[in-house]
C-alpha cells in the first residue's frame, strides 16, 4: 500500500529535474513549419499555436510548478510553526494576536484573498520575480490553518505532566521547549506539507491560468491550460487536452500520500 | 445569549479588520488605477494624470479614504468604481445575482449528493469510495471544469446558459461534503444510544432520521457554513471558465485594472458573506445543541 506513493514521488522528482535539464527541445523554441500539430513522433503531445513542443513545455512547466508548490510549502510551514510555536508556548497575549490575525486571514474565502494579494503587488514584472511573488503571496494566505493546528498540538503538549516535572526540576522554558515540546510537532508539520504541497501547486497553476503568474511565453502548466479555454477548438483538436490529463496522476498521487500521512500520525485536518 | 453575542462582536471585528487590512495593503500597493492608464496610452501627461487622482480622492489620507469608503458602504453605495464611475451598488446588483443563480442551486444539489452517496457509503459499508473521492477532491478546479468543458463541447451540449456552470461548481463542492458527511455519519452510528436503539429493534428511516442525523448534525452544520463560501470561491473560477457574468470575471477585470475600491468592497464583502453564514451556523447550534447553552459541562 505505502509503496506505490513512494514509486509516484519519485516520477514527480524526476519529473521536476527533467523539467530543468532535459527536455527534448526548447520549450521556447518556436517552430513556424509545425504549427498546431497533433502527437507524433516528433512531438509526443503535439505542438501549439505557435509550434513550441507541448511534451517539452509540459516538462519545464511541471518543474516550476513543482518547485514553487514545494518552496511554497516550506515557506508557508515555516510560517506558520514559528506563529504557532508563538501562540501555543508563550499564551496570554501572543497566543490571543496570532490567533485573532489568523482567524481575519481565514474569513476571506481563499481564492479572492489570494488574487487580492496579487493585485496589490507589482503587475509586469520578470518571470523570476514573478516566481518569488506567487511564493510569498501563497504562504502569506495560508500559514493561519495550520498555524492553528500546530498551536493545538503545542499547547496539549505543554500541559503534559513530564513538562510539569521538568519545570519542577528546574528547567529553563528553552530546554523545555526543545526537548519535551518540539518533537510533538513533527507529526502535524509533515502531514500538513503533503496536504499543503498540492493545493499550492495547485495556486500557482491557477494563478498562471488566470493571466496573474508567469507570462505566456514561460512555460507553466496554468498556462498550458489556456489552451482549454478555447472552446472552438477543441472539438476538432482533441489533443489540447493531454496537459490537463497528465496532470491528473500528480495530484492523485499527493491525495493519496497526504491520506496515508494523516492516517499514521493520527491528527486530522 | 451571552455566548451569541459575543460571536456577533467578534464577526463584526473581523469584518472591520479585514477592511482595514486590504486598505492598508492597495494604499501600499506599487501603482494604482492610473499608473496603468498612463502605462497604456503615451499621450497621458503627469499633470492631467495627478488631476484625475486628486479627483477621484487618491491622494487625501489613507485614514480619509477609509472614512469616507465606511462612509460610503453606511449610504447603502458601497464605494465607487474609478473604471466606471458608478456607485458599485449598481455595478455588483447583477453581478451577484449572476453569481447567486449559479452558487445556489449548485450548493442544493451538491448538499443533496453528498448526503445521499455518505448515507449510502455508511449504510451498505461502501467504505472504499472514501479514498476515491479523496483523491477526487483533489482534482484542482482549473482541471476539472475545463476538463468538463472539453467534455460538452465534444459532445455538441450548450454551453452558454447556467447548466454548464452549475453542474460544474456541483461537482467541484461534492467530494469535500461526501467525505465530511461520511466521517460524521461513521461517527454517529457508533454512539452507544444508537446502538441501544439498535438493540432494541429500532431500524429504517426513524432510525437514520430521528437517532443517527441528528447526532451528525453538528459537524455539519458547521461545515454548510463553510461550503457556502467554498462555493463563493470556486464559481469564481467556474465563472472566468465558462464564460458567466458574475463577480469572478467581474473581480478579475478589477485586479488587472487595478480599480482598488472595487476589489476592497468585494473583499470586506465576502469577509462579511462568510462571518454571517458562520453566525448563522452558530445561531443554529445554540438553538439544537443543549450542550452549547450549558456553560462550562
Amino acid at each position: 500500500m505505502s509503496r506505490l506513493p513512494a514509486a509516484l514521488a519519485a516520477v514527480i522528482v524526476l519529473l521536476a529535474a527533467a523539467g530543468f535539464f532535459a527536455t527534448p527541445y526548447d520549450p521556447l523554441a518556436q517552430n513556424r513549419e509545425a504549427v498546431s500539430q497533433g502527437p507524433n513522433a516528433a512531438h509526443w503531445m503535439g505542438t501549439d499555436d505557435y509550434g513550441r513542443d507541448v511534451f517539452s513545455r509540459f516538462l519545464a512547466g511541471g518543474s516550476w510548478s513543482l518547485v514553487t508548490g514545494a518552496a511554497a510549502t516550506a515557506l508557508a510551514l515555516g510560517l506558520a510553526w514559528t506563529l504557532g510555536c508563538l501562540a501555543g508556548f508563550r499564551g496570554g497575549w501572543w497566543d490571543w494576536g496570532i490567533m485573532a490575525l489568523a482567524d481575519v486571514f481565514l474569513s476571506v474565502p481563499w481564492l479572492y484573498l489570494l488574487i487580492g494579494i496579487r493585485a496589490a503587488l507589482p503587475l509586469d514584472v520578470r518571470p523570476r520575480v514573478v516566481v518569488a511573488l506567487t511564493l510569498a503571496v501563497i504562504a502569506a494566505i495560508s500559514w493561519a490553518r495550520p498555524a492553528r493546528l500546530i498551536r493545538g498540538v503545542v499547547l496539549s503538549a505543554a500541559n503534559r505532566g513530564s513538562v510539569e516535572a521538568a519545570r519542577g526540576f528546574g528547567a529553563g522554558e528553552w530546554h523545555i521547549f526543545t526537548r519535551h515540546i518540539l518533537g510533538d510537532t513533527a507529526a502535524v508539520v509533515a502531514a500538513q506539507a503533503l496536504i499543503l504541497f498540492p493545493r499550492f501547486v495547485l495556486a500557482e497553476v491557477t494563478l498562471s491560468f488566470l493571466g496573474l503568474g508567469a507570462g505566456e511565453q514561460d512555460p507553466s502548466w496554468g498556462g498550458l491550460l489556456l489552451g482549454l479555454k478555447q472552446t472552438y477548438l477543441l472539438g476538432r483538436e482533441w489533443w489540447r487536452v493531454l496537459p490537463a490529463v497528465l496532470m491528473l496522476p500528480v495530484f492523485a498521487a499527493c491525495a493519496w500520500g497526504a491520506q496515508l500521512a494523516v492516517r499514521r500520525s493520527g491528527v486530522t485536518r | 445569549m451571552v455566548f451569541l453575542f459575543r460571536r456577533f462582536l467578534l464577526a463584526t471585528a473581523q469584518v472591520l479588520a479585514v477592511s482595514c487590512l486590504s486598505f492598508a495593503m492597495f494604499s501600499a500597493a506599487a501603482g494604482d488605477f492610473y499608473s496603468a492608464a498612463t502605462a497604456a496610452d503615451p499621450r497621458l501627461r503627469e499633470g492631467s494624470v495627478n488631476a484625475l487622482r486628486r479627483r477621484a480622492g487618491l491622494d487625501r489620507p489613507l485614514p480619509a479614504r477609509y472614512a469616507a469608503w465606511l462612509g460610503s458602504v453606511a449610504s447603502g453605495e458601497f464605494g465607487e468604481s474609478i473604471a466606471y464611475h458608478l456607485p458599485l451598488r449598481a455595478l455588483l446588483g447583477p453581478r451577484i445575482r449572476a453569481t447567486l443563480r449559479v452558487a445556489l442551486p449548485a450548493l442544493a444539489a451538491a448538499w443533496v449528493m453528498g448526503l445521499l452517496l455518505a448515507f449510502a457509503a455508511v449504510r451498505f459499508g461502501f467504505g472504499s469510495w472514501e479514498p476515491g473521492a479523496a483523491a477526487v477532491a483533489l482534482i484542482p478546479d482549473v482541471v476539472a471544469v475545463s476538463l468538463l468543458l472539453w467534455v460538452a463541447v465534444w459532445a455538441g451540449l450548450p454551453t452558454g446558459t447556467m447548466t454548464l456552470p452549475v453542474v460544474a461548481l456541483a461537482f467541484a463542492l461534492l467530494p469535500g461534503i461526501f467525505l465530511h458527511a461520511a466521517s460524521s455519519l461513521r461517527a454517529a452510528i457508533r454512539l452507544e444510544f444508537v446502538g441501544l436503539a439498535r438493540s432494541r429493534g429500532l431500524g429504517g428511516a426513524r432510525l437514520w432520521l430521528r437517532y443517527i442525523l441528528p447526532a451528525a448534525a453538528n459537524p455539519l452544520i458547521s461545515l454548510a457554513a463553510l461550503t457556502a463560501a467554498g462555493a463563493i470561491g470556486a464559481s469564481f473560477l467556474v465563472e472566468v471558465i465558462t464564460g458567466w457574468p458574475g463577480l469572478g470575471p467581474f473581480f478579475l477585470d478589477a485586479v488587472q485594472a487595478r480599480d482598488y475600491p472595487v476589489v476592497q468592497t468585494v473583499i470586506a464583502g465576502l469577509a462579511a458573506l462568510l462571518a454571517l453564514c458562520n453566525f448563522a451556523a452558530d445561531v443554529l447550534l445554540y438553538r439544537l445543541d443543549p450542550r452549547i447553552r450549558t456553560p462550562h459541562v
